[in-house]
């Protein structure tokens, strides 16, 4: 199962990385990202079968096509984010860790703001009609 | 695929480390920088394909 190969796959690395991070702390770097992005080939594939799911029972849902849409990006962007900023607060860079953090909260954040604005419209035409 | 190209990461950054240190040893300063330049090369050309392979499935799986 893919529960071995990427634990298996996780210590190697770190091992492997604190011996060169000892003797030449740049290479100890490259393992681990390396390392971080082979785990994420697997962790993608996973998120393949979640969605394949979702769409499904979204499609059986009376749920517009739109907000799904929406709501898959958002969670892309988020998966991204986090896996970007992880590798760098790695490498020792947290201020570029945080810059990343906070383009993914706000891009995520301009995402959300056209439903936001769709309910609003909504409730303000339930508020015409009720005055 | 997977763990053998961690195996390589870590077989090029001993022997660039032991390289250099020979080159150090030898007077030869400039060399030492540039073994461990080629190291960081050679590195990045097998790492790059994985990074880009990896967010174009990121961008098709998410329709981003």
């Amino acid at each position: 199962m893919e529960v071995m190969t990427v634990g298996i796959l996780g210590i190697a690395a770190v091992l492997l990385a604190t011996q060169l991070k000892s003797v030449r702390s740049e290479y100890g770097t490259y393992l681990i990202l390396a390392a971080g992005i082979l785990i994420a080939f697997y962790t993608v594939s996973r998120w393949g079968t979640v969605l394949q799911m979702l769409k499904q029972c979204t499609e059986w849902l009376p749920v517009d096509r739109v907000y799904v849409s929406t709501l898959l990006k958002m969670i892309g962007i988020a998966y991204t984010i986090q896996l970007c900023a992880g590798l760098c607060k790695d490498a020792g860079y947290s201020a570029i860790a945080g810059q990343i953090e906070t383009f993914g909260k706000l891009t995520i954040l301009s995402l959300s703001l056209p439903v936001v604005l769709a309910l609003l419209d909504t409730v303000h035409v339930f508020l015409q009609e009720g005055l | 695929m997977t763990i053998s190209l961690i195996f390589k990461i870590a077989a090029v950054g001993i022997l660039v480390s032991v390289l250099c240190q020979i080159l150090k040893h030898s007077g030869r300063e400039e060399q030492a920088f540039l073994t461990s330049l080629a190291g960081l090369l050679l590195v990045l050309y097998w790492v790059v394909p994985y990074i880009y392979e990896l967010f174009e499935t990121i961008q098709n799986l998410f329709a981003l």
